[in-house]
């Protein structure tokens, strides 16, 4: 097992310390995140029972401990809740397909609340909705008074609105970015020491996986980019709908308030622009521990809606990281893919490969070769999707 | 002789003069001939013979309707043909969906329990003017028509298209198949009637006068709660009961009218117990003892009052779509006694025998064609068991999937209308 981090440059670490709220950063250095930034720990989880809290409490003590990155801080997790919540693989509940699972967030918070975190906000832009995000768990089917009770000051925002913010968070892209120099997000993005992305282990149509980077697609209010975003401003009662018109299919920019795209005579094509805006945000707001969910889980697609062999799966498997690149090039490796594999091949067939993207972007390492794996061996984990 | 409650009627095509149609009807269960006058002497002495022939039916529109109107039937004369906006809007020339994406559906449930509600208790039967297309209505277009009536415990005539109408009398084999199986579905609901007749099962209780200004608000508040899924009774403010309070979470207050006294004292007690009322300004001056609730809302005021509290609108309604999602998400889902997944365009009706040991969930496929997905029904209920009542069926036992906290139940592909009953195991 490698000792070394070699996805730790210069360039890395500071994206990691740019992650950090100013008034955070001056307090406390990144000096948890950025020295372990591509270890990735890798764990075998049959189910979400009691094993569960167990597992991701040992994957984290490899990480370097919970308490050195929360203790004392705010902590917002992004889960993954993409597509109508009745919407089901089947007769699959959404958690065991497309969905994070609740078990994972609730464990992770309580993990969190023992480890010390001062406050913890649960966080996702739901699709097509303003509505709360305890609402959206209600639609569900999931009683979402268990993680709010997981742990001291817990709280839920749909950031798909201002929310409880009065202005949104601007986030720069570093180096100006790929396709958008920077985004505009729910203040939960900006008011918080420590970003977490709480992702799914899946296949995707137009950026070949979503884990923990793609989850973070999520993050873009649709008040500004969603299909029926305001035009010169965002537009607190247009939320319905998803982000095809203006992320997936670029058939026009967001509200004028938000940075618009660098070139918009660029491919309007989905599967060229989702990667790139996917890289952006890694860097743009980079995330300080990523977790994916991949004990049950669905092959195929990355929701019900996608087209293919739609499947569920179980894979049995947790990964986690401090650097989000790394940790999704695991992750794909788990999958039975080459993290690094070029456009035209499985699972990037039809589009470009995020996890490079953003590593050309300074986000980190997507080269297995450089990334130290604690807990089970990659060779030992591979759950293929395909074949 | 059959009461009112139990016919079953047919709207006798003006075509058949003969009196040897009838033999049509023998295998049942229609019972009741609602005849055209220009029906001839001969038929109408045989009809009345073997049939209910009732002739003071009138029929009126919804909104103006006297409910206190004596009567055998309230009948409600500009019901929709149960179907997808969307298609009769394509056929029409134009197109609608709703919000979320999801389509509108003209559906009659919100109107069949309003009629229920303000109607005493007399049989409410609905029925349409003829859609345009008529002649070639297939057959499921029939069947979904009857079905939506039957399972909120209304009555749709049986009503033949002129064209079908003389198929069926010339013994044109298609036409006769479309009529059997009309025939074969009567029969069915016929034999569900008394589990069509429980009451509905909900947490969010409705009060309006449904009279001028406020009739739209109210009714489109309806159409659009049943829609999304949101569960209610109804209650008119002057014949309103306290009793009508018993299970209720919410109550939403749709008039502009400020409250009678009796019922602005039965809802602050009811908010200071730890309901929820939602009213505009002028009627929410009744409330005594109200503090800020300190939660922020973009559309109402939130005070608290008591255990409870009350929901203040900011202005008049002026969307009723929202005014149905705001009454739900301030009451919160957590009270869905039921939820669906898949369900597409599917519309679903919660009803609980008398006791409350036993529900119903009427589930209605307005596509009128069997859905692609799987759809599921959870609830969070301590479910004994579960049977599936589906159209022109046998009851049968279905499994009931757990996990922690709620049961399942997988549902068959429902091409037009089935029934889900589960046997609840504490109710108290």
């Amino acid at each position: 097992m490698r000792k070394t981090c070699p996805g730790l440059t210069r360039r890395n670490f500071l994206n990691a310390c740019a992650a950090w709220p100013v008034a955070g950063a001056a307090a406390r250095p990144v000096s948890a995140a950025a020295p372990a930034a591509a270890r990735v720990s890798v764990a075998r989880c049959p189910d979400y029972g009691p094993a569960l809290k167990p597992a991701l409490g040992t994957m984290f003590d490899q990480l370097g401990g919970l308490g050195r990155l929360v203790r004392g801080r705010t902590v917002s997790i992004k889960i993954n809740l993409t597509g109508y919540p009745t919407t089901r693989l089947g007769n699959t509940p959404a958690e065991h397909a497309q969905y994070t699972h609740p078990a994972v967030i609730g464990a992770t918070v309580r993990l969190m609340g023992e480890a010390g975190a001062r406050r913890i906000r649960i966080v996702e832009g739901c699709f097509s909705s303003d509505e709360p995000l305890a609402e959206f768990m209600l639609q569900l089917g999931w009683d979402p008074s268990h993680l709010l009770n997981a742990a001291p000051r817990v709280e839920m925002e749909n950031t798909n609105t201002l929310g409880r913010g009065r202005r949104y968070a601007r986030f720069t892209t570093p180096g100006g970015g790929l396709v958008f120099p920077g985004f505009d997000l729910n203040q939960a993005y900006e008011q918080c020491d420590v970003m977490v992305s709480l992702g799914k282990l899946k296949e995707h149509a137009t950026c070949g996986v979503t884990l923990s980077m793609k989850n973070m697609f999520g993050a873009t209010p649709l008040t500004i980019y969603g299909d029926h975003a305001g035009r010169d401003e965002p537009d607190e009662n247009g939320v319905q709908g998803g982000r095809g018109t203006i992320m997936h299919s670029g058939l026009r920019q967001p509200a004028r308030s938000a940075p618009q795209e660098k070139d918009p005579s660029s491919p309007r094509d989905d599967r060229w622009q989702m990667p790139r805006i996917v890289a952006d945000l890694a860097v743009a707001r980079p995330v300080h521990l990523a977790i994916i969910d991949g004990i049950h889980t669905m092959a195929g697609g990355e929701g019900p809606w996608s087209r293919g062999d739609l499947r569920p799966v179980r894979p049995g498997l947790l990964v986690a990281g401090l650097n989000a690149v790394s940790t999704d090039a695991v992750a794909a490796a788990c999958m039975g893919f080459d993290p690094r594999a070029a456009r035209g091949t499985a699972p990037f067939e039809g589009c470009d490969n995020t996890l490079l993207l953003a590593e050309q972007l300074g986000a980190g390492t997507a080269d297995l070769g450089k990334i130290e794996v604690a807990g089970a061996a990659v060779r030992d984990a591979v759950f293929r999707f395909r074949g | 002789m059959p009461t009112p409650a139990d016919w079953i009627p047919f709207e006798w095509p003006s075509a058949w003069k003969d009196a040897s149609l009838l033999k049509l009807l023998e295998p049942g269960p229609l019972n009741c001939l609602l005849l055209p006058p220009e029906a001839p002497a001969e038929l109408r002495a045989a009809a009345e013979k073997r049939f209910e022939c009732p002739a003071g039916i009138v029929w009126r529109k919804a909104g103006e309707m006297n409910w206190r109107e004596p009567g055998a039937v309230i009948a409600i004369g500009d019901a929709v043909w149960p179907d997808l906006a969307q298609r009769s809007r394509e056929n029409a020339g134009g197109l609608e969906a709703g919000p979320t994406g999801a389509p509108w559906l003209d559906a009659n449930g919100w109107l069949i329990q309003m009629a229920h509600s303000r109607g005493g208790g007399r049989p409410v039967w609905v029925r349409s003017e003829p859609p345009e297309d008529a002649a070639r209505l297939p057959v499921n277009a029939y069947l979904l028509g009857l079905h939506e009536a039957c399972a909120y415990g209304a009555q749709r005539p049986v009503w033949l298209a002129p064209e079908l109408a003389a198929g069926v009398a010339s013994g044109s084999a298609a036409a006769l198949g479309v009529w059997e199986k009309i025939l074969a579905a009567a029969r069915w609901q016929a034999s569900r009637r008394v589990e069509n007749a429980w009451a509905p099962f909900a947490r969010l209780l409705v009060i309006s006068d449904f009279t001028g200004p406020n009739e739209y608000n109210a009714c489109e508040a309806l159409n659009l709660a049943a829609r999304r899924g949101l569960a209610f009774r109804i209650a008119e403010p002057g014949r309103f009961r306290p009793e009508q309070l018993g299970g209720m979470r919410a109550v939403l207050y749709v008039d502009a009218q400020p409250m009678a006294a009796p019922l602005a004292a039965a809802m602050q007690g009811f908010a200071e117990r730890g309901g929820l009322v939602l009213a505009m300004k002028g009627p929410a001056e009744a409330f005594r003892n109200l503090m800020p609730a300190g939660e922020t809302h973009a559309r109402f005021e939130l005070f608290q009052c008591g255990k409870g509290r009350v929901a203040v609108s900011r202005k008049e309604w002026d969307d009723q779509y929202l005014l149905a999602q705001d009454a739900h998400l301030l009451m919160s889902r957590r009270y869905d006694a039921v939820r669906l997944f898949n369900a597409g365009s599917l519309l679903s009706y919660h009803t609980a025998a008398p006791g409350g040991g036993r529900w119903l969930v009427h589930l209605l496929n307005y596509t009128r064609t069997a859905a692609a997905h799987q759809v599921s029904l959870q609830t969070w209920a301590p479910v004994k068991g579960a049977r599936i009542y589906a159209a022109g069926e046998a009851g049968r036992a279905v499994e009931i999937h757990r996990e922690t906290g709620r049961a399942e139940v997988y549902l068959p592909r429902i091409e037009l209308y089935a029934a889900v009953e589960l046997e609840i195991a504490s109710h108290a």
